[in-house]
């Protein structure tokens, strides 16, 4: 990941973080205000339905209180005077006393509760009322109470009796649709009341409670008030109760759509508030990251090309900020470098110039010094001894011409080096090649009392090679272990097969090599010998690069050496064709 | 002396004018409504189903108190054991197409060799030989729902004293007392819980002995022999006759009142709640049809089912798919056993043998699958100039004064 991407998701995540935090609290706070508002409206339903009772209430002990002073009812009273008194004739009285007050649910019983007539259910005579169960209530005083109806399910109704004589007047106003009606809610506010499993009503009228609203019923049953939040309503639940007795369930809810709307627009706008500072944070990351990765790109750039090996490469920053500062360092340094590179080369082939001026110096003197005595000898044989002077000449042109063979041998193999051919691939076994490579040199191994083993390290495979000059570099090799134990020791050459390739490990016991010697093992004309031309091992290494394999030396002081030669078992066709 | 004669004369006048109100005038449409469907046919017995027997007639009848009285015959004979039966036709019976009635000889004879009493000979006679030549022939009509008769001029018993009777047919007892005070009807069908409020003076209120039993049925055989039993103790059939009936009717155990059966006491109608909670299994439940148009039942099936909660039976009422029915049973013979037979063919159940009736109606009642609850009269509301009504029906002898 581009340090521009990262400083692009850094600034877009802190934008967004401070728009989500923003949002978050003022959605915090809203919330909290709504909620309070809708508690308070809550609360002042609950007020209102409890006065609504009251009112209610005060109703039925009216309209109890002008049917207990009906006529009818004293009609029926005097039956009840009489010692033997037959109700069968009333027994539809209640109805009628029930339509003349309105009031739906009507008892007329004598003072054991027995029901003589009953208007909302006319066949429970000889029953015992079991709605009446305010026993602590006055006549004036109206109650919660539950009355059990024909199809089996009860009304809640508010309550109130009055006494005549020896009977007793009990009459209700069912707790219904009408009467929420009454408690007129506000907009936005809704009242339910529960009153058993089957029978739950709002004021637009009965209304069936889902599996959320039963589970919060049941719990207020338990704890008497709740709030709780059902859909898109926040509900305040409270049991209607009576000297101990639950009678219904009140529920008060408030709609949260509103608050719910506030909610969404301010998502909304946070939303968009969000998206509007990402796009300005990537905008503006952008242009930053630009401004700030412009120059940071020019130094990877130019870091690259001088990698590549471009020492040239310049980077162009015109800031005058730090950045410009690290690419001016940057550019001297590669100033720096260059001019150091060119010290480097200058020098280096100074010294190899130097080197191979000392070699020619080295290796040219050593034929002209017996050319020189043989002039001389020749010279002095002829002015003195002339009759000795054919034999003189003689060995001294013999002498001549062995030393002008040693110059072109000399020149020979610098001539040699300068111009290595291209490699003949042809298929080569390993093994042989060692043997080919080493006997040449079994005369001068045995008078150094040094031992060769080979060793084949399993199936080795025919490799794909030039034979001469394969065969040329081991020797060379051979030759240097001859060279580094003069005192005699073992030569090791070891082959081992790897994946698509050869390894050939060359190990002696001579005296080894330090590290500087290691490093400059394979540079032409280097030598550590008094008489070599440092040309063995740069051929080696040139031979082993035309067969795209590797050389390495390990190899410490006082430890021997062993040189490493890794070859490909195919060569590319292509590139030799 | 001239005073006396004046006084004479004036008498005579008075009985001259009292002898003509009194006396039945010929004339007038009578228009009756009832609540019986599509009951009027030549294959009914014609004596059972109200109004047919003023348009077939068979052989013999049974009177109201269960005689056989004759009816196309004007005389019968049979050997000692009375296995064999030979019957005189009526001479001048004139059917509609104005021929004479000529019955043959297979049909004025029983000749089975099994012992036959009057009884049996009425009922295997009933659907053997009907002739439509009754007092009233029919008009016009509309299957069930209306039927209109004319006086048989040729009737062999004298030409009756209406000119036509026209009858509504199924018409609910609610909409009869509208059409009645609507001046709409003459004679209509009244609920018992009527009576009281009928008695008006310009309407006669005309209620018969006990003719139709009030009994709670199980339609559902899946209902358990102890649940039917605890149904039956824990209805309180004296608080509803006293209170929800107005003391009309009769409180009964049995299928045929009193006084057709005599033995109508014998079968118990107290109240055991406290048996009938030992009886009824936990859990039990029990539908209850409740005919929505019928409203004396109505209220009947609802006090029904506040009586059967107390034992703990669990119980609803509905329209229909129930456990049980609270049905009206007409009784279509005053002869107890004909008068079963004819209960349990109309309820589809196993007529009970032939014998006492006191056992066949146990028979009957046994399991409980039939729970006889009251015994209703039928009750008629009349114009005041209606005359010679009968709950029988016999509109032969029916008359309208003059208003």
């Amino acid at each position: 990941m581009t340090f521009r991407t990262k400083l692009l998701i850094v600034s877009s995540l802190t934008v967004a973080g401070a728009v989500t935090m923003v949002t978050g609290g003022v959605l915090v706070a809203a919330r909290q205000i709504f909620e309070r508002v809708d508690a308070e409206r809550q609360e002042a339903l609950l007020e209102q339905f409890r006065k609504e009772i009251k009112i209610q209430g005060a109703a039925v002990g009216t309209a109890i209180a002008r049917a207990g002073s009906s006529a009818l009812l004293a009609r029926i009273a005097a039956e009840a005077n009489r010692p033997e008194p037959d109700f069968a004739s009333f027994y539809t009285d209640a109805q009628l006393l029930a339509e003349n007050n309105g009031l739906p649910f009507l008892d007329i019983t004598h003072q054991d509760l027995t029901i003589l007539s009953s208007a909302h259910w006319p066949v429970r005579f000889g029953y015992k009322n079991d709605w009446a169960i305010c026993n602590a209530c006055q006549p004036d005083q109206a109650f919660l109470t539950k009355i059990p109806l024909p199809d089996g399910t009860a009304a809640m109704a508010l309550a109130a009796f009055e006494r005549r004589g020896d009977l007793l007047l009990i009459g209700a106003k069912r707790l219904d649709a009408a009467f929420m009606q009454a408690l007129g809610e506000a907009p936005g506010v809704r009242t339910l009341l529960w009153v058993g499993p089957q029978e739950c009503f709002s004021a637009e009228g009965p209304v069936t409670l889902n599996a959320q609203f039963q589970n919060l019923v049941q719990a207020t049953l338990h704890k008497r008030k709740i709030s709780q939040r059902i859909g898109n309503e926040a509900f305040l639940a409270v049991t209607l109760q009576e000297n101990g007795a639950t009678f219904g369930v009140l529920l008060v809810g408030t709609s949260l759509q509103q608050q719910l709307t506030l909610e969404r627009s301010i998502v909304r706008v946070g939303l968009w508030v969000a998206a509007a500072g990402i796009l300005l944070g990537v905008l503006l990351g952008w242009w930053t990251t630009e401004r700030v990765t412009r120059p940071v790109n020019e130094l990877a750039r130019g870091a690259r090309a001088v990698a590549a090996g471009d020492w040239n490469a310049k980077v162009n920053v015109a800031a005058g900020d730090e950045m410009g500062e690290l690419a001016n360092a940057f550019n001297k340094m590669t100033s720096e470098l260059i001019e150091q590179q060119n010290r480097a080369l200058q020098a280096e082939r100074v010294a190899a110039w130097r080197e191979l001026a000392r070699r020619l110096a080295h290796e040219l003197k050593n034929p002209l010094f017996p050319l020189q005595i043989t002039v001389e000898n020749m010279q002095r044989a002829h002015a003195a001894r002339k009759q000795e002077f054919d034999e003189v000449f003689q060995e001294g042109a013999r002498t001549l011409l062995d030393e002008v063979r040693n110059f072109k041998a000399i020149i020979g193999r610098f001539s040699e080096f300068s111009r290595m051919p291209a490699p003949h691939f042809e298929q080569v076994n390993v093994g042989e090649a060692i043997s080919d490579a080493v006997r040449p040199y079994e005369a001068q191994l045995a008078l150094k009392n040094i031992e060769v083993e080979v060793q084949m390290n399993g199936t080795v495979p025919v490799i794909q090679a030039d034979s001469d000059q394969l065969r040329r570099a081991l020797g060379n090799i051979t030759l240097n272990a001859i060279d580094a134990m003069p005192n005699g020791g073992s030569l090791t050459f070891s082959v081992a097969a790897l994946e698509n390739a050869v390894r050939i490990s060359v190990t002696d016991t001579g005296e080894g090599l330090t590290e500087e010697e290691g490093s400059r093992l394979f540079t032409p004309y280097y030598t550590t010998k008094q008489h070599g031309t440092g040309l063995g091992l740069a051929i080696v290494q040139g031979v082993v690069t035309d067969h795209r394999g590797k050389i390495t030396v390990e190899s410490g002081k006082g430890s021997g050496a062993t040189f490493v030669i890794e070859l490909p078992v195919k060569q590319v066709v292509a590139e030799h064709s | 002396m001239r005073y006396r004669w004046i006084a004479l004369a004036i008498s005579c006048l008075s009985a001259v004018v009292a002898a003509g109100v009194l006396r039945p005038r010929y004339g007038g449409t009578l228009r009756v409504e009832t609540s019986a469907g599509p009951k009027i046919g030549a294959t009914e017995n014609p004596a059972a189903t109200p109004f047919a027997g003023q348009i077939y007639e068979t052989l013999v009848h049974c009177d109201s108190h269960g005689e056989m009285k004759p009816w196309l015959a004007t005389a019968w004979t049979h050997d000692a054991a009375m296995g064999k039966w030979i019957f005189s036709a009526r001479k001048n019976v004139v059917l509609p197409n104005g021929t004479l009635w000529t019955p043959g000889e297979d049909i004025l004879a029983v000749p089975d060799t099994k012992p036959l009493d009057e009884i049996l000979v009425e009922a295997s006679l009933q659907n053997k030989a009907v002739a439509e030549s009754g007092a009233f022939r029919i008009s016009n009509q509309r299957p069930g729902e209306f039927i209109r008769l004319v006086a048989n001029e040729n009737y062999w018993g004298g030409r009756p004293f209406l000119d036509s009777v026209e009858i509504q047919m199924g018409r609910t007892r609610h909409d009869q007392l509208l059409d009645f005070e609507l001046g709409k009807a003459d004679v209509v069908e009244a609920e018992i819980t009527d009576i009281k409020a009928l008695k008006q003076p310009n309407v006669v209120v005309q209620v018969s002995k006990p003719r139709e039993t009030i009994a709670l049925i199980f339609e559902n055989a899946k209902i358990s022999d102890p649940i039917r039993q605890a149904v039956a103790l824990s209805i309180d059939r004296s608080s509803m006759q006293r209170v929800m009936l107005d003391k009309q009717g009769e409180v009964s155990g049995a299928l045929l009142p009193q006084w057709i059966s005599g033995y109508a006491f014998l079968f118990p109608t107290a109240r055991d709640v406290a048996r009938a909670k030992d009886l009824a299994p936990p859990g039990a439940t029990l539908s209850l049809c409740e005919d929505p148009r019928d409203r004396v039942l109505r209220s009947l099936v609802d006090r029904i089912a506040v009586d059967v909660s107390q034992s703990g039976i669990a119980v609803r009422t509905a329209i229909s798919a129930c456990d049980a029915d609270l049905v009206r049973l007409p009784i279509r013979s005053v002869n107890p056993q004909q008068a079963l037979l004819s209960l349990a063919s109309e309820l589809r159940v196993s007529a009970p043998a032939w014998g006492p009736p006191f056992e066949m109606e146990r028979e009957l009642l046994h399991d409980y699958r039939i729970v006889p609850l009251f015994q209703f009269p039928f009750v008629y509301a009349l114009r005041p100039n209606v005359k010679n009504w009968s709950a029988q029906g016999d509109l032969a002898d029916v008359w309208l004064e003059e208003n």
